[in-house]
Parts: C-alpha cells; sequence; structure tokens
C-alpha cells in the first residue's frame, strides 16, 4: 500500500541501524545507486540525509531533486521505498544540530574527528511511500 | 570490460542494490538477490525478486540506464557499475542456482558477524522473479574512504 | 474476530502491566534516591536501578569539573575498577559531545560502525594519509558495544554531569527505553546537586564550628594570656630600670672618674714639687743638725740659743708636709685607681687594691667612729672589670657606713674557695628586716624614705657581680648588722 506520509512503524526502522540504499539520476540521466548508513525522520513528511562528503547523490539532486530510499527492516523482514524530492539543505536548527551531535560523537569516538564532518542536512519531501513485505522463514515464529 | 579482480569480488559480495529512471527521470531503486558475471566480463545478470520490480522494465525500456551498487561486509569494499540495459526475462533454474549461491553467502556471512538465524537472514533475499542483464560501461570504487567515487573502467586520467 | 479482539485486549493488558510496573520502579527509584543526601549513595542507587530492574549492566555517572572543560567518572557499574578516575574532555566522545550541546543521545549498531570506520581508517593509511586520524577517547567501556545512550544532568540551565549507559545488546535502547532512563536522570540530577549543596553546607558549617571552638579557646586563654603578657611587661620594665640605672651609674662613674682624673692630674704637678721640696727640706735640716753637733759649731749655737728650736721646728714641719704628701700621693693615686676610666675591660686584677682603693676614698667617713678589719686572704688576680668591681665595693661599704650610723666596725673577709673567690663584707649596723631581705636588690626599694637615695645601689651591685658569673648572698640580723658574701668564680 502506498502512502504520501511517513507511518509511525517506520520511526524504529530509520534507527534500525541497518544500512538504506539512496537511488539518484543526474540531470542528463544516469542513475546512480549507493548504500548509506543512516535516513534521518524530520517528521511525516520529510526525510533528511546527510552531507558530509561531495558525492554523486549530492550532486544529482542538486540537478534533479528526485530520489528513491530504500529501507530495510529485517526484524520485520520488510522493506520500505520512499520516493523523496530533494527540498533544501540546512547547516543550523534542531535537525542539523541531532544530526551533528550523532556524527560528532560517532567520529570522536572512532579517531575521525574532521573526517566525518557534518556540512549539511539535505532536507526532503516525501512524495511516496510503499511497504514491502517479505515472506517469514517457516521457522519464525514471531 | 570488468577487471577480473572486480570479477573475483563479485563472487565474495553479500548485497547488491540496482537503480533505474523513468522518463521523468524519477529514480527508482531494485533489491538484487543475486548476479552473475558473463565468462567475457562485459556483462552482468541481476536476479531481482518481483517485490522490487515496480518502474524496472518500463524505465529499462524507456532509457536502458541501469546502475548496479554491490557490497561487500564485513570491509565494506564497495563498486558500482554502470551501463546500457541488454535484456531481460523470467528467472529460470540456472538463474534460481546462482541466487541460492548468493543467498546463502548473506546469510552465512550475516548470520556469522550479527548472530541472527540463518534462516531469518535468507528470508531477508527474497526469490528472483527476473533476470536482467546489462552491458557494463564504467566500473566506480564506492568503498568508504578518500577513494569514494572514483572511476576504475575506464580508468581515470 | 473475536480472536482478534481477544489478542489486542491480551495485548493492551500487557502493555498496561508494563507501564505500571516501570511506574512502580520510578516511584521507588525516586523514593530511594530522595531519601539520602550522600552523594555516594545517590549514584549506587542510579546505576543498582540500571542494572537491575531495567537490565542495562554496564553505566557511568561523569561530573563536570570546575573549569567545565572536562567530566570524571564519579561512579560506575559493570566496568571493574577501570573506570575509576577516567576522564574525557567535553566534546569528545558520545558523553562528550552531549555534555557540549547538552542534549540526549542514543547510539545504536556500533558494531557495524566500528567495521565502517576501520575500513575507512584502512584506505586512508593505504593512501597515505594516516595523519589525518585522531585518536580514539580513552574513555574505558565495553570493547564490543552496540548501543549506547548519554543524557545531561542539568539543574535549571546549569550542566552537573552526564549519565551513560552501554549495552552489548543490539537494538536494546528503545524510545521507552529513553524516556524511562531520561526520568532516573532527572532525578539523579536533582539529587546530585541537593547533595552537594548539602555537603557544601556541611563542609561551612563544620568550619564555622572550628572557627567557632577556635575563638572559645582563644577567650579562655585571653585573661591567662593578659595576665602572662603584664607580668612580661612588669619584668621588662624592671629590667629598663636596672639598665637605666647602670647606665646612669656607668655615667656617674664615668663622670667621676673625669673628674678623678682631672683632678690627679692638676694635683700631681704640685703635689711633686711639694713632695720633693719637703724631702729636699729634711735632707737639708740632716745636714744641719750634724753640722750643729761639730765643735767648732759650738761657738755659733751659744750665740743664737733659738737655731736648736728653730731647726727642731723645721724637722717637725718638714716630716708633717711629708706625710701629709704622701698621703696626697695615696690620695690621688686611689682616686686615679678607683676611676680606672681605661680600665673598662676585662683585665687580671688585684681585688685588695681595689677594696683598698675604694677604702681610701671613703677615709672621711670611716675615721670618725668605724673601724675597718681586713681579714684578706691569698687571692689569685681575677680577670674582671675592675672598674665595675670597684662599684661593688664602693655600693657595699656606703650601705655599711649608712647602716651603722657612722659608728660600729666593718670586716672584710676575702679567701679562695676552691675555683671561686669569696668577699665578704659585715657590718654591725641595725641590720635589715626578714621581709625586706628578699627585696633589697630590687630596683628602687629603699628603706631610707623618699629623696634619700636611689634604692639602685645593691640592684647595681646584683647586676655587676652577675656580669662576672658570681653570685651575691645577704643575710642580716635586725640589731646586730648584715653580711654580703660575694662569690666569683676564678677561670674565664
Amino acid at each position: 500500500m502506498e502512502t504520501t506520509q511517513l507511518p509511525d512503524e517506520i520511526k524504529p526502522v530509520m534507527e534500525n541501524g541497518v544500512p538504506a540504499e539512496v537511488s539518484s539520476c543526474s540531470a542528463d540521466g544516469i542513475p546512480n545507486t549507493t548504500i548509506i548508513s543512516q535516513v534521518y525522520y524530520v517528521d511525516r513528511e520529510h526525510v533528511a540525509l546527510s552531507f558530509q562528503f561531495f558525492n554523486k547523490t549530492v550532486r544529482n539532486v542538486r540537478e534533479n531533486p528526485n530520489a528513491s530510499v530504500l529501507l530495510n527492516d529485517p526484524y520485520g523482514y520488510a522493506c520500505w521505498i520512499l520516493q523523496v524530492r530533494y527540498d533544501h539543505s540546512e547547516t543550523e536548527g534542531p535537525i542539523f544540530d541531532q544530526m551533528d551531535m550523532q556524527i560528532e560523537a560517532i567520529a570522536s569516538a572512532t579517531g575521525m574527528t574532521g573526517i566525518f564532518k557534518l556540512k549539511a542536512a539535505d532536507i526532503y519531501r516525501v512524495d511516496s511511500v510503499r511497504k514491502v513485505t517479505l515472506k517469514r522463514p517457516s521457522t519464525d515464529r514471531s | 570490460m570488468i577487471p577480473e579482480v572486480i570479477v573475483l569480488f563479485l563472487d565474495r559480495a553479500i548485497v547488491a542494490i540496482a537503480g533505474t529512471r523513468d522518463e521523468r527521470l524519477v529514480p527508482h531503486v531494485h533489491r538484487v538477490s543475486g548476479w552473475r558475471c558473463s565468462p567475457d566480463r562485459k556483462t552482468i545478470t541481476c536476479l531481482i525478486p518481483e517485490e522490487f520490480t515496480a518502474h524496472l522494465v518500463s524505465s529499462l525500456e524507456d532509457n536502458g540506464q541501469f546502475s548496479l551498487t554491490v557490497c561487500e561486509v564485513p570491509s565494506h569494499e564497495t563498486y558500482q557499475f554502470k551501463g546500457e540495459y541488454v535484456s531481460s526475462r523470467p528467472s529460470n533454474e540456472g538463474d534460481v542456482a546462482d541466487f541460492e549461491i548468493c543467498r546463502r553467502r548473506f546469510a552465512e556471512r550475516v548470520a556469522s558477524l550479527f548472530g541472527f538465524p540463518k534462516e531469518a537472514c535468507a528470508a531477508f533475499v527474497p526469490e528472483p522473479s527476473i533476470a536482467v542483464t546489462f552491458e557494463v560501461r564504467e566500473v566506480f570504487v564506492q568503498t568508504p574512504g578518500p577513494a569514494a567515487g572514483r572511476r576504475l573502467v575506464p580508468r581515470e586520467e | 474476530m473475536a480472536q482478534e479482539g481477544q489478542a489486542s485486549t491480551t495485548d493492551l493488558e500487557e502493555r498496561l502491566a508494563a507501564k505500571a510496573r516501570e511506574v512502580r520502579v520510578l516511584q521507588q527509584v525516586s523514593s530511594e534516591i530522595n531519601s539520602t543526601l550522600d552523594l555516594d549513595e545517590i549514584f549506587d542507587v542510579v546505576l543498582r536501578t540500571m542494572d537491575e530492574l531495567f537490565g542495562f549492566h554496564h553505566s557511568m555517572i561523569l561530573l563536570l569539573d570546575a573549569t567545565g572543560e572536562t567530566l570524571s567518572v564519579a561512579a560506575s557499574r559493570g566496568y571493574g575498577s577501570q573506570a575509576d578516575g577516567a576522564t574525557v574532555a567535553v566534546g569528545t566522545g558520545l558523553v562528550g559531545v552531549v555534555a557540549k550541546k547538552r542534549q540526549m543521545m542514543r547510539l545504536g549498531n556500533l558494531g557495524r560502525q566500528r567495521a565502517y570506520v576501520s575500513t575507512i581508517r584502512q584506505q586512508m593509511e593505504q593512501a597515505g594519509r594516516a595523519s589525518e586520524l585522531s585518536e580514539s577517547p580513552a574513555l574505558p567501556g565495553l570493547p564490543d558495544v552496540e548501543g549506547q545512550i548519554a543524557i545531561p544532568l542539568q539543574i535549571k540551565d546549569t550542566l552537573i554531569g552526564v549519565f551513560f549507559v552501554e549495552s552489548v545488546e543490539q537494538r536494546v535502547f528503545s524510545e521507552r527505553d529513553e524516556a524511562l532512563i531520561t526520568v532516573v536522570a532527572n532525578q539523579a540530577a536533582s539529587a546530585i546537586h541537593n547533595a552537594r549543596l548539602y555537603r557544601a553546607e556541611a563542609e561551612r558549617s563544620s568550619e564555622l564550628a572550628e572557627a567557632h571552638e577556635r575563638l572559645k579557646q582563644l577567650n579562655e586563654t585571653l585573661e591567662d594570656r593578659v595576665r602572662e603578657r603584664t607580668l612580661e611587661l612588669h619584668r621588662a620594665n624592671r629590667e629598663l630600670r636596672e639598665t637605666q640605672a647602670q647606665l646612669l651609674q656607668s655615667a656617674k662613674m664615668a663622670a667621676l672618674g673625669d673628674l678623678a682624673a682631672g683632678v690627679a692630674h692638676e694635683i700631681n704637678s704640685p703635689l711633686g714639687s711639694i713632695h720633693s721640696n719637703a724631702d729636699l727640706t729634711k735632707r737639708v735640716a740632716a745636714v744641719v743638725r750634724e753640722a750643729l753637733t761639730d765643735e767648732t759649731a759650738a761657738s755659733v749655737v751659744s750665740r743664737y740659743p733659738r737655731l736648736e728650736q728653730a731647726l727642731q721646728s723645721l724637722e717637725q714641719a718638714t716630716a708633717t708636709t711629708l706625710v701629709a704628701s704622701d698621703r696626697i700621693v695615696r690620695i690621688v693615686k686611689s682616686l686615679r685607681n678607683f676611676a680606672r676610666l681605661d680600665e673598662a675591660e676585662r683585665k687580671k686584677a688585684d681585688l685588695h687594691e681595689g677594696i683598698e682603693s675604694t677604702l681610701t676614698l671613703l677615709q672621711h667617713r670611716l675615721k670618725r667612729g668605724i673601724e675597718v678589719i681586713r681579714d684578706f686572704g691569698e687571692l689569685p688576680q681575677l680577670v674582671c672589670s675592675p672598674n665595675r668591681m670597684n662599684q661593688v665595693f664602693m655600693n657595699l661599704l656606703v650601705n655599711a657606713i649608712q647602716a651603722m650610723d657612722e659608728h660600729g666596725t666593718i670586716t672584710i673577709r676575702t679567701r679562695l674557695d676552691g675555683d671561686q673567690v669569696v668577699l665578704q663584707f659585715a657590718d654591725t649596723g641595725h641590720g635589715i628586716p626578714r621581709e625586706n631581705l628578699e627585696r633589697i636588690f630590687d630596683p628602687g626599694f629603699t628603706t631610707r624614705g623618699p629623696g634619700v637615695g636611689t634604692g639602685l645601689g645593691l640592684p647595681i651591685t646584683f647586676r655587676i657581680v652577675e656580669e662576672h658569673r658570681g653570685s651575691i648572698e645577704a643575710s642580716s640580723e635586725v640589731g646586730k648588722g648584715s653580711e654580703f658574701t660575694i662569690r666569683l668564680p676564678i677561670g674565664e
């Protein structure tokens, strides 16, 4: 079922630490797929991706704002596909601060201070949300 | 042509994701359950489950652009392959055999790394319904680190 | 449908039960935390609650130091002594970042993050960029940690520390866990703040009590000290008066010495003339006498009947003149001897000579009715200040003369007793009453009424004897007389 808003049940999926995948497309039509650490929940209609390094995704969405995000919920035997659209970047504010805090915490705890540095929080508007339910194994009793 | 070392990499990678885009330049993401490289190392066939085929064929038939990102865990060694759509067909027994290899590899690796039951891990890699072949035009390093984004094929000047 | 309804009711009941348990636990924790003002007990309650009630076996409470730049582990559970005294800078690691931003944070899937970071580190090292990497912070933790949560401990806007919990289990900290831990952390912050205030207050009270006790003791001893001080002042005053008297005496003696020296000097020449002329006259008279005994001089003697008488008068006058001038010589010598201006420093001196000189100077007072008996032993020459010793002899003899109202006997005995010289001055005066005997060496003590003497003679005598490392004692019997015994060591 497809919705246009993020349901509550997607929040823990966004925090489960399993990598997500993002597909973007350049203005000249070449798709790009990348694996990312985390997609951040902003509100029912927005998500955020961290902009730390200048990469293809960052370049693509600034040319062509459309993107597709795949969230993995192995615990729930499900995936979530979000069609999103890059809206704007934030370099301050509560979203940026929360993301910055997290990245700073991990960076300083792992000796990556200065290397992991949040340049901006890229805010995306959610166009659609689709849950893909996978078949549970026969041994699973949950 | 895909370098030999990358072909060997494909035999130990465990996660793959494909990207297409439609006529409106809206990208779509597709989980890939299995993959194999052609003997001439020019094409890769991706095995995609039914659940992740939305906009797949229509996009490919519209513009033929295909990207495949493959990752190995726990090293995070990652490569992205970009190229043109060649063909697609429903998956056959041979495809299923390739898929089983990939799935088993995924399940064993994830189970050993994170302590989940193998069956649960395996269930996260659904059986494919379609096999998509594309010709590889470019190969990029996507391993996190200073070299991420560097193009391997064709070699950067 | 019914089954579904039943399932949802059961689920609801379970959730309610869980919620009720949580509330009870929180109430219990709150009660325990707030029942104590002891910091260590508060820490123990918080960490024990995390462990026993919530199943979080590894937790720490870190407190911010006075500089606001470092957090130190105040208490920990699950780390043994590893965490004792550990510190982390504000801004470093999860704990430091939470302290810096004053916001709680939850991190998960740290195992995967570690692997991810490890890949990057390897890549960077291979690319020769290892110098860009920094060291991980030193705060001890679980090596295979998966989840961490850190909550700032704040009172109003003041950060007092961070509460930190971690686990090796994946997916261990949910939003609900976060909420529970936050409640406990807020309670802990309040309790820690109160405990610290209480401790500061207790320390201050203790300091005040100590200060009060010291003041009390000070007051109690103040009276004693005032009394002591007064006595000290009296002693100092007496010493000052003695010194002043000594100085005065010395000045007098110096003046006297000057005078004596001057007089002696002036007298010496004419005295010399008188003595030598008298001597000459005596010899001339002897020659004349001899001449007159010759037969040839008999006719001259018969023609001048008064010649014999004249010669006899001349011989007598000459003899008297010689005796008188001898006497003057002795007096002048005594004066010079007594003054001994050039002999203030210590030297070997004959004490008998000093006594005799003094007696000579007092001759005019002694001759009228006072007998002086000398019982002198064999005395070695004593290293002393002759000038000062003469003062002593003068003081004692003058006192003796005054005590006898110019009639009586003064006995002076000297002897050697071992390594001491003993000098005794005894008189047959009216004596000193027992009650006064103790005070005779006190400056200013006098029995002779105001304006008669200074009462300083004996104190000065005492001081001079002391200077010579000797001793002086007085004994007396009213109506019979007094005796002063001086002992002086021979050796220097």
